[in-house]
């Protein structure tokens, strides 16, 4: 067993006094923070497009129905990629990769079931792309997206790019509360290219911000 | 040769160092330790002393056995320290330190490998001379240091014959003293293939140094 030399200890505490940190406390705050703030920039959003005006026609269940669905996966997917469970290393990375992939099946699988069931709703307005609703999508998630990631700011030694994608398919999940809310289309096609594709964009967007920034690496700064 | 149970502090389940420790009447260090960290993450700046005196020791061990260099691996032990700092936040409240901890120095680890460090898969119990000096007690005579150091080579030498997920699962568990389900977090696999890859280090192990330490490393897997 090598010994330690007695000046190392004196030399890490040092080094670790001109680390910059912040406290538990300051960082749940920032996180909360994170939530209210949120929302009101998708609600800024929602305004900004006409708001309810937009989804005139479309069945008043059918609001209730999506947001309530959509508002389910979200809280769920978002506490699976938040909260760290009692282990310092966070949640497994299989549990992570699961909320990754299953965010936006079960958004899909919701919707073409709703669509199967009652095939009317499909009927109310004619079939679009989705050449809005995706952007509104990623514009809505943008902001908790790098929130989020700022706040876990080389925080994973283990496993950030699963940890980014999950929060990346949880902001997504989260933004579409608000444009399933606004978009009356509920066309298959249209669902998967403007509600579905972006969740998977922002995934991968997630991963990528994962890797770079949640990430624990050396000499990185910390966020709050 | 002296009995094999000599050495094996080494192999024991709360790890060679941890097990002189203990017989220093050191058992409880985990909860101080994670008590320390938790003091720590909410602001305690002088929790972090007592951190550094609980853990800086198994992490050097667990350091110097990767890089076989002491200032490569005080290096790193500085540089884990400064993530934990870094990083003291995002610490779960009541969570066990050690694994944390573990994981940071083996990231930073596999940094440095990447960044054109030398092969950390390799792996050395350091100096015999130097782990026999840690022994909680037993016979020093010369023959007895001699037969020790000889044994001690051929363990290091058996571990290096092992393929390098297998040992890197059996250092964590055995030597480590880390959970089945936190190394399985920390190498991205599950608990059943951690138990496994231990499980074969034991058995390579055994294959390799012969039927005197056998029965040692069979309480092992």
């Amino acid at each position: 067993m090598s010994t330690l030399p007695p000046d190392i200890k004196s030399r890490i505490l040092l080094a670790a006094q001109a680390t910059p940190s912040t406290t538990r406390p300051t960082s749940r705050a920032y996180t909360w923070l994170v939530a209210p703030a949120s929302v009101i920039a998708a609600a800024s959003l929602f305004f900004a497009f006409d708001g309810t005006e937009h989804r005139i026609g479309q069945a008043s269940w059918y609001y209730v129905a999506t947001t309530v669905g959509w508002s389910a996966v979200a809280v769920l997917s978002m506490w699976g990629a938040l909260a760290r469970g009692r282990s310092a290393l966070g949640r497994p990375r299989a549990l992570l990769l699961a909320i990754t992939v299953a965010t936006p099946a079960v958004l899909f699988a919701f919707m073409f079931g709703l669509a199967l069931m009652r095939p009317e709703i499909t009927l109310v307005h004619p079939e679009k792309l989705g050449k809005v609703c995706l952007p509104l999508t990623l514009a809505g998630a943008a902001f908790p997206l790098v929130a989020l990631v700022l706040a876990r700011r080389g925080s994973d030694p283990v496993h950030p790019v699963a940890t980014g994608a999950a929060l990346g398919a949880a902001c997504g999940a989260s933004s579409g509360v608000m444009v399933e809310m606004w978009c009356p289309v509920a066309t298959a096609r249209h669902i998967a290219f403007g509600h579905i594709l972006p969740i998977i964009l922002l995934t991968l967007l997630g991963a990528v911000l994962g890797a770079r920034f949640i990430a624990m690496r050396p000499k990185t700064r910390q966020g709050p | 040769m002296p009995s094999p149970q000599v050495f094996f502090p080494l192999f024991s389940s709360a790890g060679a160092l941890a097990g002189s420790m203990a017989d220093r009447g050191e058992q409880d260090w985990k909860p101080r330790a994670n008590a320390a960290m938790d003091r720590f993450a909410c602001g305690d700046q002088a929790a972090f002393g007592e951190l550094y005196d609980l853990l800086a020791p198994r992490l050097h061990a667990f350091l110097c056995r990767r890089t076989r260099d002491d200032a490569r691996a005080e290096d790193l032990l500085q540089q884990t320290f400064e993530r934990m700092c870094a990083a003291r936040a995002h610490f779960t409240a009541g969570a066990e330190v050690m694994p944390w901890a573990f994981a940071i120095a083996r990231r930073l680890l596999i940094d440095a490998v990447r960044r054109g460090g030398r092969d950390c898969a390799a792996v050395s119990l350091g100096d015999p001379a130097e782990v026999i000096d840690d022994r909680p007690s037993g016979d020093c005579s010369p023959a007895a240091v001699l037969g020790s150091r000889r044994l001690l080579r051929r363990i290091e030498e058996a571990l290096e014959q092992v393929s390098p997920n297998n040992r890197e699962a059996f250092e964590l568990v055995r030597l480590e003293g880390i959970s089945p389900a936190e190394a399985a977090q920390m190498l991205g696999t599950t608990v059943g293939n951690v138990r496994l890859r231990v499980f074969r280090a034991v058995e390579a192990l055994q294959e390799r140094l012969g039927p005197e330490v056998q029965e040692e490393l069979g309480e092992l897997a």
